[in-house]
């Protein structure tokens, strides 16, 4: 090692640390979900928000977002640089957003059929009813996805598009882990177990093993995180969002990893909700499907065949070079992703 | 506790004492006339090496004087450096504290849980750092199988150090470990069974049987069994008291179901990390050769973080394998049932001992949920035919617009 190196590397770590220093100090507020909304409908725990705009919206038909169960959905609007929400809404669509809320033990009978036929169906009519439409645009994320094409089976006539995020609908999958874990999993015993509410630090344990040295990595790069203010606040942020993970209903939980990871009904055309068989080839309205070519969570392969089960003529495949959480959060999004689904959507508005 | 932080300083202690030797060999370089240094050799480099001094001695002194304060730390009064000796051990005592600081202080603004995961990855990260001196001695000299490397770097240590990469608790003679406990527990699976027990006895067979085994077998096993049962029988002498007299029966039954349950949970849990050291052991070696082969190429060793970077990315790679074996998921799936199980017979026995009592215990509650789950579906199913028999022509349901609460609220959230 040559002096000026070993100075080099000295001179580093002393503005690394200074610079680490400064940076945490100024930080009062670690900030997530800052886009201004309103609280338009709530039942229970479940809260319906409709986004503020500034501008009028170029869309006339308003977009309802369904995310999933699992995790919340201020990833998508995690910073104001980095906001899924805040970059559709700069393209010109009108924005709903369903949030779920947090379950606790009251909640452990509550069923998918609660959740779709339910929540979803009652926010769907709300927006409706407000915008004096008889459709909307709906967009589903990852489990929040495949909710989505479940209500889309069911309910064609109220949705004018259909987007879907990352979603998975084969679940007969063994590149994935979840997929592969999920089969051997006795989820009676597991829910039952947990008094019928699965709480979210056992499912983030499973999310934490499909890449178990991620953290590690994470922390490597600390040091050289701190020395910029707006990455410690990326990575602040994100600490924040990945430890705020809703526990499960009971009930919803057994019925989606029996029926979708167990025993794969959807794409079967075998599931079943509150009596009705899911018929995905009922789906006929424009479809985009959006999957992310590296996405170790729902590997494409799930995702993929959504296009080839459904009647739409107008459907279109969308691959985002990135992984499951790049979708939300990574550059490539607010550059190509978004525009590219706003685009879709003012298209067929 | 230690953090990579730490680790740093130990780095630039090494670094310091290279760099104070640097600067000897520096001054050998130069001869001293008429008061003027005047460079003898390499003049270009002794400039270069001149001004990264004065860089570095700036950069530290605007970050000894601006974060006194911030940080509520006294000043020493000998700012002034006269020696070289002084200038360093001044300068590693408040990058020190000052990398205490950064550390504590980003600690604090990390979720709960969070704060656990760092924690052990700066305890781990020392951990290996504590084996960089013997494994670069490995690593230039070619020693990469484990018959040779267990002269630096002890199979136990290492696996501690694995299963502290997955957050695992170590354990010791793990194939032993199992086959007794297998063993044993099997056996006293069929006596159990068959053995009426009654409150005033139910722990002494338990308790005779593991102090055997413990003994026996030195399987660490089964004094955590002991425990176990000695915690159990602690807590149960005061749910006793509270308890209806029908059900000290009842309830020593639900601890011995909780000591079978967490001595399969145990038996497990040692089986899943059997599996996982045993597939990390080949990452070191991998890690090892390639760094080998590398220095046989340019005669250069990485340094440690690059070291580690590249040996979490080989270990990573094992467990991904075996993560994803038939056997791993099923393993994986018996854990968390038999732990599952335990926590489930532990609030079992809290209902029994409190069953006399006016709280609403979880039972209970479940009661109401599932009532109040039902109502919820048949107001759904009546507000679905309320909303036929609204539209005109009796359409579907699915083209009403269903009045919900529709309540606004201004959210408090601000742009920024």
């Amino acid at each position: 090692m040559s002096q000026t190196t070993i100075t080099d590397q000295l001179v580093e770590q002393v503005n690394t640390v200074s610079e680490a220093i400064r940076n945490i100090s100024e930080i009062e507020v670690i900030d997530i979900a800052t886009t201004p909304r309103e609280t338009v409908w709530e039942d229970g725990k479940v809260k319906l928000y409709h986004f503020t705009r500034d501008t009028p919206p170029k869309a006339k038909t308003p977009v309802v977002v369904s995310y999933a169960l699992v995790n919340r959905w201020e990833m998508m609007d995690l910073q104001p640089n980095r906001s899924f929400v805040r970059k559709l809404l700069s393209e010109g669509i009108d924005l709903y957003m369903i949030d779920w809320g947090y379950a606790t033990r009251l909640d452990r009978y509550k069923t998918m059929s609660d959740y779709i036929l339910g929540n979803i169906h009652d926010c769907i009519n709300f927006v409706c009813e407000k915008h004096q439409v008889d459709q909307i645009n709906l967009l589903g994320v990852c489990q929040g996805g495949t909710f989505s094409l479940i209500y889309a089976s069911l309910f064609p006539e109220r949705i004018k598009n259909l987007v879907t995020l990352v979603t998975p609908v084969d679940f007969d999958n063994d590149e994935g882990l979840l997929f592969r874990w999920a089969r051997d999993m006795d989820v009676d015993a597991i829910v039952d177990g947990f008094g019928g509410i699965v709480p979210g630090d056992f499912l983030n344990t499973g999310f934490d093993l499909l890449k178990p040295m991620n953290k590690t990595r994470k922390y490597m790069n600390l040091p050289q995180t701190m020395r910029s203010k707006d990455y410690l606040m990326n990575f602040l942020r994100m600490e924040k969002w990945v430890a705020d993970s809703p526990d499960q209903a009971g009930e919803a939980y057994r019925k989606f990893i029996k029926d979708m990871y167990q025993e794969n009904k959807l794409i079967k055309g075998t599931f079943e909700l509150d009596g009705m068989t899911v018929d995905l080839s009922k789906i006929t309205m424009p479809i985009l499907t959006i999957y992310a070519r590296e996405d170790h969570i729902v590997p494409p392969a799930t995702t993929k065949p959504i296009n080839d089960i459904v009647s739409s003529k107008d459907k279109e495949l969308l691959e985002f070079p990135g992984g499951h959480i790049g979708v939300f959060v990574g550059s490539r999004s607010q550059k190509l992703l978004t525009p590219a689904i706003a685009e879709w959507l003012l298209k067929r508005d | 506790m230690k953090t990579q932080f730490d680790t740093i300083i130990e780095g630039q202690k090494q670094m310091w004492d290279f760099w104070a030797d640097a600067t000897k060999k520096m001054g050998e370089a130069i001869t001293k006339s008429d008061n003027q240094f005047v460079p003898s050799e390499a003049p270009e480099s002794v400039k270069e090496w001149a001004e990264m001094q004065k860089k570095f001695a700036q950069n530290w002194v605007d970050l000894y004087t601006n974060n006194v304060e911030k940080m509520g730390l006294k000043t020493t009064g000998s700012d002034g450096v006269s020696t070289m000796k002084e200038n360093m051990d001044q300068w590693a005592k408040w990058v020190k504290e000052n990398q205490e600081w950064v550390r504590d202080n980003l600690l604090s603004r990390l979720p709960f849980v969070q704060q656990y995961h760092y924690k052990s990855f700066s305890e781990l990260y020392e951990d290996l750092y504590r084996h960089w001196e013997p494994l670069r001695k490995m690593m230039e000299v070619g020693i990469y199988r484990w018959d040779g490397m267990e002269r630096f770097f002890a199979p136990e240590t290492y696996r501690e150090l694995v299963g502290k990469f997955m957050g695992f608790k170590p354990a010791k003679d793990i194939n032993d470990l199992i086959n007794q406990a297998n063993e044993a527990f099997e056996t006293y699976l069929k006596w159990g069974q068959n053995t009426p027990i009654a409150h005033s006895d139910w722990a002494n067979p338990w308790k005779a049987w593991t102090d055997r085994m413990t003994e026996t077998t030195g399987n660490p096993l089964f004094k955590a069994v002991l425990d176990v049962n000695q915690t159990v029988r602690n807590g149960l002498e005061s749910l006793y008291n509270v308890a209806g007299q029908s059900r000290e029966i009842e309830m020593a039954r639900v601890i011995k179901d909780i000591q079978f349950a967490y001595a399969a949970f145990l038996l497990k849990t040692t089986e899943l990390q059997s599996m996982v050291y045993n597939a990390g052991q080949f990452a070191l070696p991998d890690t090892l050769k390639y760094y080998h082969e590398e220095f046989n190429k340019n005669k250069q060793l990485p340094d440690y973080q690059t070291f580690f970077s590249r040996y979490t990315n080989d270990l990573e790679n094992y467990m991904i394998e075996v993560l994803h074996s038939n056997e791993y998921s099923t393993l994986q799936n018996e854990v968390a049932k038999t732990g599952i199980q335990v926590k489930s017979k532990l609030d079992k026995l809290v209902e029994l001992a409190f069953a006399d009592f006016p709280f609403l215990m979880n039972s209970h509650a479940d009661e109401i949920g599932k009532e109040a789950a039902a109502l919820r579906k048949k107001v759904r199913q009546l507000e679905a035919r309320l909303a036929k028999l609204e539209q005109p022509n009796g359409v579907s349901s699915s083209t009403t617009t269903t009045k919900k609460k529709t309540t606004k609220k201004e959210t408090t959230s601000k742009p920024k």
